[in-house]
This record gives structure tokens, C-alpha cells and sequence, in this order.
């Protein structure tokens, strides 16, 4: 079964069930998987927690001054990953955001800044997002790993001669956690995928 | 009479099974081989002093030297570590052949300086999956089992090994197998395969 993306919304002021971003986010992708949080530290939590699965993160970038800004957060997700896409939401134009903020929004590679009034291009943003996730080498294989069954996914499936050992849902985890040997595997599928074109190609062109 | 000498540590922990299957194949035609004698190193017997007191009372000029342990850009391991730059001159006049990870950078430099004649290892970590021991030991003595039966250079065993690399790929993604994971590990593997020193060495160099 195909998994699908949970949607992280961290944002103080919006209602779930009422606010039309949420009645549209909840039609396109599903109530269980729209996940709110109102305290910007809780949302930081959960996706740091769960870097194991496919996330959008849609992040407000003002919260109360005792907690993280929503730059903070960005950057503390991007600390541990660059595997999830996150939406910058203000209420505020880009000309009235701070210079530092933006620019730590371009380095950090948010993938959008939208007014939070604009739902219906958040929406497609997220569907956007949605779609690049599906077709990354993660997603590729998370599709891959879950067709395998519980035993095959439990058991100790790769070495390395250097003394490590991975599970497949370590290897899984390696590749969204971008670790070492998670960016070795993303890389060896993608050359598998070329390398199995071309000398086909090749035995073709014979 | 060629001379070999197979370094394996079938006491490790986590890959000790899979040196020793690695070593039961390469030792299975060196054996049957007239022209080969063969010595065979434990886990536990390698050491530096070991290794280098074994290869001077063999005197034997030209040998082949095949290590079945651990690694890394430095060195060889097993319970210690028994191959490094200290001990690299013992190695000269030797064809030095390794599946242990990240070796061909440091390692088989200095090897190469101190007069070993050619060096076959790899330049990165090396992946096993644990389904598929022998198809991956298979892959990684492939090329010293071909140089070892047929009068051809190593390059040519070395060109062939990444052939069969190439075929076993195949054989895991089509079909019923069906792993690319398991395909994926051997492209790794055959990506960082590395020759180094002569390419024009024959096992007749040896006899």
C-alpha cells in the first residue's frame, strides 16, 4: 500500500475543522494524515521525531516570544534533514519580513513564503510537494521495502565490512535521516537505475 | 609453483561466517590447482609479526597475497591490526588482493611504493546483504579466481570481475529476485573496485 504524506501544520492561530486551509487539506490528503500543533517546540518535536516517514511541513513563522520562531524551527529541521519540504506561512507581505529572516529562509531551501490567507495555493503547493516526495529515492523504496514482509524488514538484511549492520527500515531511516550510509544507498539506486538503462541500451544498440 | 597466502578472519563477530565461505571459495580452486601451493592465515593468527615472519620463511620471491577481514584506508584488521604502512615492505613482489573496505586510496599507495606489484581492493565501504553471502562473495573473488585458472593479465581478470558484477546485478532486479537493494550494494561495490600498480601481470610472473 502506498504511504502517503502526513501534512505538519505548526501554527498559532489557525482552527482545525473551521479554517478553510484545514477543510481543504483534510479533503485533498485526509484527516488522519493532517497533523496540528499549536506550540512551535511540539511541532519541531514531532517532525524531528518522526523523520522515518514522508512530511510536509506547513510552519507559521511568528510564534509567542517564549517559544521557537518559525526560522528557528526551519533551521533545526534542516540541521537533520533537507528530505522535508517546508511552506513558510505569514500573515505579513515578503517586504515586511526581516532581511535575515528571508535570508535564512533561501539557505535553509523553505520551498515557498505564502500569505496565510492565500489556502488555495497553499494546497497546491502541498500537492506539489506531495508529488516531488513520491518521486524521490526514499519514497521509491519505502514503496519497495513495504511489498517485503514483516520478517524480511525485521532481520538483519545488510553489512558493511566495517563492522555495521542495517535492517531494511535502517536503511530506510539512514536515507531520510541523510546519514553516511543513507546517502551511499540513495546514491547507489540511483546509479542501479542509470547503470540498468544504459547497458540495456547498450545491449540493445548490439 | 605459485605461491599464495589467504589472510581470513573467521573470527569476527559480525562477518567471521562470511570471511571463512569467502575463504572455502578461493581455497576451493587453489587446491585443485597443481600449480598453487597455498598457506592459509586464521583470524586469530593474523598480527604484523605473524604475517611478516610467515612471509619470510616462505621465501618465495613472488607471491600472492589475498586478505579476507576488515579495513580501512590505513590498514588491514583483524583482532589487530596486521597490514599498514609499518609492515608494507614485507609485501614487495607481491600481487595484493583485498575485499576489505576503503583500502585503495591510502593503503594500496603505500603498497604500491614499497614494491607490491599490483593491488586489487576498494576505495570505499563495501556492503554485504546478509541474503546473499555467496553471490557476494562469488562477485568479490571473482577476479582472483579467473587470474589464478587462466593465462590472461589482471587487468583482464579485473575486467571480467566487473562483468560478472554486472551479470549478478542483472540476476537480482529481473526475475522473480527482484531485490534492488541487494543490486544496489554490488553496483557499490563494483563502483569502488580499484586496480592499482602493473595491469599486464600474469599468473606465469608468479611460477
Amino acid at each position: 500500500m502506498k504511504m502517503l504524506a502526513k501534512i505538519v501544520v505548526i501554527h498559532d492561530d489557525l482552527i482545525p475543522n473551521a479554517d478553510p486551509l484545514f477543510v481543504q487539506l483534510y479533503e485533498s490528503f485526509g484527516e488522519e494524515n493532517v497533523i496540528h500543533f499549536i506550540h512551535s517546540n511540539e511541532g519541531l518535536n514531532y517532525v524531528l521525531n518522526n523523520l522515518n516517514q514522508k512530511t510536509i511541513v506547513i510552519l507559521d513563522i511568528n510564534f509567542s516570544s517564549d517559544e521557537l520562531t518559525g526560522i528557528q524551527v526551519l533551521e533545526k529541521i534542516r540541521s537533520k534533514t533537507s528530505l522535508i519540504y517546508v511552506i513558510m506561512i505569514t500573515a505579513r507581505t515578503l517586504r515586511e519580513l526581516d532581511n535575515d529572516y528571508l535570508i535564512s529562509m533561501v539557505n535553509n531551501d523553505a520551498l515557498a513564503v505564502e500569505n496565510a490567507d492565500n489556502y488555495p495555493k497553499i494546497v497546491a503547493l502541498v500537492e506539489s510537494a506531495s508529488h516531488k516526495l513520491d518521486a524521490r529515492v526514499d519514497a521509491v523504496l519505502e514503496d519497495w521495502i513495504t511489498k517485503q514482509s514483516e520478517e524480511k524488514r525485521a532481520k538483519p538484511y545488510l553489512k558493511t565490512k566495517d563492522g555495521k549492520t542495517y535492517t531494511l527500515d535502517n536503511i530506510l531511516e539512514s536515507i531520510r535521516q541523510q546519514t553516511e550510509i543513507g546517502k551511499q544507498m540513495e546514491r547507489n539506486i540511483l546509479k542501479l537505475a542509470v547503470d540498468l538503462l544504459s547497458r540495456q541500451k547498450t545491449k540493445l544498440d548490439d | 609453483m605459485i605461491n599464495t597466502f589467504i589472510a581470513y578472519d573467521d573470527n569476527d563477530f559480525e562477518l567471521g561466517e562470511y570471511f571463512e565461505d569467502s575463504h572455502g571459495d578461493i581455497s576451493a580452486v587453489v587446491v585443485t590447482n597443481a600449480l598453487i601451493t597455498n598457506l592459509s592465515i586464521r583470524g586469530l593468527d593474523c598480527t604484523e609479526a605473524n604475517i611478516n615472519n610467515t612471509l619470510l620463511a616462505a621465501n618465495c620471491g613472488r607471491f600472492i597475497f589475498i586478505a579476507l577481514t576488515h579495513g580501512n584506508d590505513e590498514e588491514l584488521v583483524s583482532h589487530e591490526v596486521y597490514v599498514s604502512v609499518n609492515n608494507s615492505a614485507t609485501f614487495a613482489n607481491s600481487l595484493f588482493y583485498t575485499c576489505a573496505c576503503s583500502t585503495g586510496y591510502i593503503l594500496g599507495d603505500n603498497l604500491i611504493n614499497a614494491g607490491c606489484l599490483s593491488f586489487i581492493g576498494y576505495f570505499d565501504t563495501v556492503l554485504v546483504n546478509v541474503d546473499y553471502f555467496p553471490l557476494f562473495f562469488a562477485c568479490q573473488n571473482f577476479g582472483i579466481k579467473t587470474f589464478l585458472s587462466h593465462d590472461e593479465t589482471i587487468e583482464v581478470s579485473y575486467n571480467k570481475m566487473i562483468e560478472y558484477y554486472n551479470k549478478e546485478i542483472d540476476r537480482l532486479v529481473i526475475g522473480s529476485t527482484d531485490d534492488v537493494i541487494a543490486a544496489s550494494s554490488l553496483i557499490n561495490n563494483r563502483d569502488c573496485l580499484v586496480l592499482l600498480g602493473s595491469k599486464t601481470l600474469t599468473r606465469n610472473d608468479f611460477n
